[in-house]
């Protein structure tokens, strides 16, 4: 009984492990194996685009950037001018809402700066990075 | 008792496979979900975050199925259990975090996590004890 009980579980296990480690090689949406957890999770746009409730887009990049162009709806916040910019952010932002925040390319740092430090003043905020950055959403909206 | 039992089984096996559906659309979200309750290290977390929604399917629809009833049942249990410690410990710790228990899209109290939790728990221990047999075996 205890045997064929064992047995079955190690089955389910099983069964669950082959699937698991496909999804780990070929999800589109795998996450990386990393040692440390990346300050804020970066997000893709696809994966932006599939959330159902609207996001808040945060534009970390300089004022003459957001000018020229930037997400509809976006709300321009950087650490050049945090106290004088937040207002908005606050006035915009709605508890529970998802928060996108997005620099200039995969290689810059201000967006992970802007989220880490919107994490670390607002609690419990659900603040995310864009992978590839104002880039990325130019691309997919030339 | 057989119908109640059965209602039970699809219900239980039904829930399970909906929490893993939406679990396995973004693995990366849940991993994030996981992650948000530091009590792993990280790399642990993405291999948690990854393999449970699956073990989620093959418990639910077994359950549901009736295949390797007992086991599936079993591990069930220990899921739910294992789910209340890491949400009671959440809320102990004051963690204002989601659940992430049916995908990132579910957002509701730690309190209500527990409660929902809580009876699944319940209903596949009932389940497991009114196997046919299982008083027999036990004694």
């Amino acid at each position: 009984m205890v045997k064929t009980l064992l047995r079955d579980c190690a089955v389910l296990l099983l069964a669950a492990l082959v699937p698991a480690l496909l999804t780990a090689w070929l999800h589109p949406h795998r996450p990386a194996f990393l040692w440390q957890a990346p300050a804020v999770e970066e997000v893709s746009l696809e994966t932006v685009n599939s959330w159902p409730t609207g996001t808040l887009w945060v534009d970390a990049r300089d004022a003459n950037a957001f000018a020229r162009r930037h997400v509809p709806g976006a709300i321009l916040l950087n650490e050049d001018r945090w106290e004088a910019l937040l207002p908005d952010f606050a006035a915009a932002w709605r508890s529970g809402q998802r928060v996108v925040v997005y620099c200039d390319s995969q290689s810059c740092q201000a967006s992970q700066d802007v989220a880490v430090r919107l994490r670390r003043e607002i609690g419990g905020i659900d603040v995310f990075v864009l992978q590839g950055g104002w880039q990325a959403w130019e691309k997919a909206h030339p | 008792m057989k119908s109640v039992r059965l209602i039970l089984r699809l219900v239980l096996g039904a829930v399970f496979v909906w929490a893993a559906v939406t679990k396995i659309a973004d693995p990366r979200l849940f991993v994030a979900e996981v992650s948000h309750f530091h009590l792993l290290p990280y790399p642990m977390a993405v291999a948690l975050g990854i393999y449970l929604p699956w073990l989620e399917l093959v418990c639910g629809l077994a359950t549901a199925f009736g295949w390797r009833l007992r086991a599936a049942l079993g591990l069930i249990l220990a899921l739910t259990c294992v789910f209340l410690v890491a949400l009671g410990s959440a809320w102990w710790r004051h963690l204002d975090i989601s659940c992430g228990c049916f995908g990132s899209e579910e957002r509701g109290s730690l309190g209500w996590d527990l409660a929902r939790d809580g009876t699944l728990a319940v209903v596949a221990g009932f389940l497991l004890a009114t196997m046919p047999g299982a008083q027999g075996k036990a004694k």
